[in-house]
């Protein structure tokens, strides 16, 4: 069974300070100081790929797990990390500059597709449910949909029957907890899990054992697409980027100790409001 | 132009998921000419039918699955936009209706966007307003191919007032469908409780400046001391210091309380947009540059048990003078 992971490595946009929120001539946020990290949901759907292997002994090449990313070489730093915690290949594809695909996830759908179809077939394919620079939470579905698969969305664990090669999704809606057994192929879209909050780390050795395997790069060409193909008329247009700010007067209480700030809060803004 | 909102009658927050669409309506330019109302129900249909911004002139009730997913509701829909081709259609900003209105987008060469705050519609197609960057920026997008599904964004709204609509036009659509191939079994678990979060009056939000999981305890008791409901930012739930339900922000619950204290929150953009439309926010935290100081009405710089269980004192000492 293969299993593949798709991720991004996302600015860490804590570190924007006040100043550094200014879209260029061409809407673009320069974000290149900050450090990269990976966003929760892709942390998680990660992670719960690794708890399937650890849940049950698997023969040699019975279950496949790869992790691939679409963007610039910093994102590197994750792949060598994905092989160091033992999965069996990672893959780089590098989109050509000139394409914006922060709020076009039917491009990064199709790209996606191409991997799988070109490159290397999956059986089920995980991603998380957002990421933080576009916002857009429709990736993992414009794929299902370009591949005639399933999708569920808001996974929060997953296990594979080793025997008939189904999968248990568990996943929570705003309203109830659904548990489906299903068959492959599919495409999961991993939410909120408090199974698997974070990735785990990997110790030195595997660090070293993971650094032996190189990573697969590939151009939107290598996977047989033309880049007019990635702009199309159903994608979305940016076409302003403004500065939201949510401030509030922030007048700070001042005191001696604590239980005189507290009673001058009380008094002055919370009495009637509270208790 | 014609207009669809569609909805699921039987959520229990089926009434704040239509204000959602409210405000979305309220902050919009369409020029409707007529508005359907296209309602997922199961067995019996609900008395109180949600009042909107516009004028309702006709409603399709449609059969819900006992399952509720996408999967099974789209073929539905599908045939419903043959009966009546909207150009626009509204979901609400739940996981189904962000579901449903991208995969529809899809299957109707259409074009869609999720989290919208506003929209208007011109010459040059759809164009819509969302947060990007974790809330940091507003973008405009415009969506050319039509229909245009879109989800509007969750703000953490009241219920809507409701309304009679027995003069209008009403249709029901019960056709079924069959379970997909690859669904092999399911079980469906509802909470016996919904969170009491959503209609809070009073939050006490707390952040990782709670420090453990004994202490968020502790944290729980005074929220209730002080008669309110305890939210908590991602990385507290994702500790497990408490449960999932708890958790505010963009993944989690967006509240609209009368007063909302935070302690211990560094004010990440991601968790404020769970808080912003809070009547009253309070901040407490040690440092003095923390973002949420600015997101916030009032705030102390000092440690946040130590002035919580003071104002829990405050609390004590008016409820036994009879003040209120």
């Amino acid at each position: 069974m293969k299993i593949l992971l798709g991720f991004k490595a996302s600015p860490d946009l804590s570190m924007m300070a006040e100043k550094d929120w200014q879209a260029d001539d061409s809407l673009h946020i320069d974000v290149s100081f900050t450090q990269t990290m990976l966003n929760c949901f892709d942390e998680s759907a990660a992670e719960l790929m690794l708890m399937v292997r650890d849940r049950a002994v698997w023969q040699e090449g019975e279950l496949n797990l790869s992790a691939l990313t679409i963007g610039e070489s910093r994102s590197e730093h994750y792949l060598k990390q994905i092989y160091a915690l033992g999965f069996q290949s990672a893959i780089r594809i590098d989109p050509t500059a000139s394409i914006d695909l922060r709020f076009n996830p039917l491009a990064i759908a199709k790209v996606m597709q191409a991997y799988h179809q070109q490159i290397e077939q999956q059986s089920l394919i995980v991603l998380g449910m957002q990421s933080s620079e576009g916002h857009n939470m429709q990736t993992a579905m414009l794929l299902a949909e370009l591949l005639n698969w399933p999708c569920i969305t808001q996974v929060c664990d997953f296990r594979v029957i080793r025997e008939s090669k189904q999968v248990i999704v568990i996943r929570q809606t705003e309203d109830e907890q659904q548990t489906l057994t299903i068959n492959t192929p599919a495409v999961l879209a991993v939410g909120n899990s408090t199974q698997a909050s974070a990735l785990r780390v990997p110790t030195l050795k595997q660090k070293l054992a993971g650094a032996k395997n190189s990573i697969h790069r590939y151009s939107l060409d290598d996977l047989g697409l033309a880049p007019q193909e990635l702009q199309q008329k159903n994608d979305k247009q940016l076409t302003k980027l403004t500065r939201q700010q949510n401030r509030r007067a922030g007048v700070i209480i001042t005191g001696g100790t604590p239980q005189e700030k507290a009673r001058r809060l009380y008094h002055d803004y919370l009495q009637g409001r509270l208790g | 132009m014609k207009i669809a909102l569609i909805l699921d009658a039987d959520s229990p927050s089926f009434l704040q998921q239509a204000q959602e669409i409210n405000r979305f309506l309220q902050q919009s330019h369409l020029a409707a000419s007529e508005v359907a109302l296209w309602l997922f129900h199961r067995n019996s249909q609900p008395d109180g039918l949600p009042q909107f911004d516009c004028p309702i002139t006709q409603i399709q009730w449609l059969k819900s699955p006992e399952l509720l997913l996408a999967d099974l509701v789209l073929p539905l829909l599908e045939r419903v936009h043959q009966i009546y081709p909207a150009e626009l259609l509204l979901f609400s900003g739940c996981s189904l209706g962000n579901e449903l209105a991208t995969r529809l987008a899809f299957r109707l060469n259409g074009a869609s966007c999720l989290g919208v705050i506003s929209g208007q519609m011109n010459e040059n197609g759809c164009q819509v307003e969302k947060s990007v960057y974790g809330n940091n920026m507003l973008a405009t997008l415009t969506l050319q191919a039509t229909p245009c599904c879109l989800a509007v964004a969750r703000q953490g709204s009241a219920a809507a007032s409701t309304r009679d609509y027995q003069s209008i036009e009403q249709q029901l659509i019960l056709t079924e469908v069959e379970a997909p191939t690859w669904l092999a079994e399911h079980q469906i678990s509802i909470p016996e409780q919904q969170p009491l979060l959503n209609r809070a009056e009073r939050v006490l939000a707390i952040g990782q400046g709670a420090g453990n999981s004994q202490n968020v305890q502790r944290l729980n008791e005074i929220a209730q001391a002080l008669g309110a409901q305890l939210g908590v930012s991602r990385p507290v739930a994702m500790n497990a210091w408490s449960s999932m339900s708890t958790m505010l922000g963009m993944s989690g619950a967006l509240v609209a309380p009368e007063v909302c204290i935070t302690a211990g929150v560094s004010g990440a953009a991601a968790f404020s947009v769970g808080i912003r439309h809070s009547k009253l926010i309070v901040a407490i935290n040690t440092d003095p540059d923390a973002a949420i100081f600015s997101q916030a009405d009032v705030g102390i710089i000092d440690d946040m048990n130590a002035v919580l269980e003071a104002l829990v004192a405050c609390v004590q000492q008016s409820n036994i003078r009879g003040v209120p």
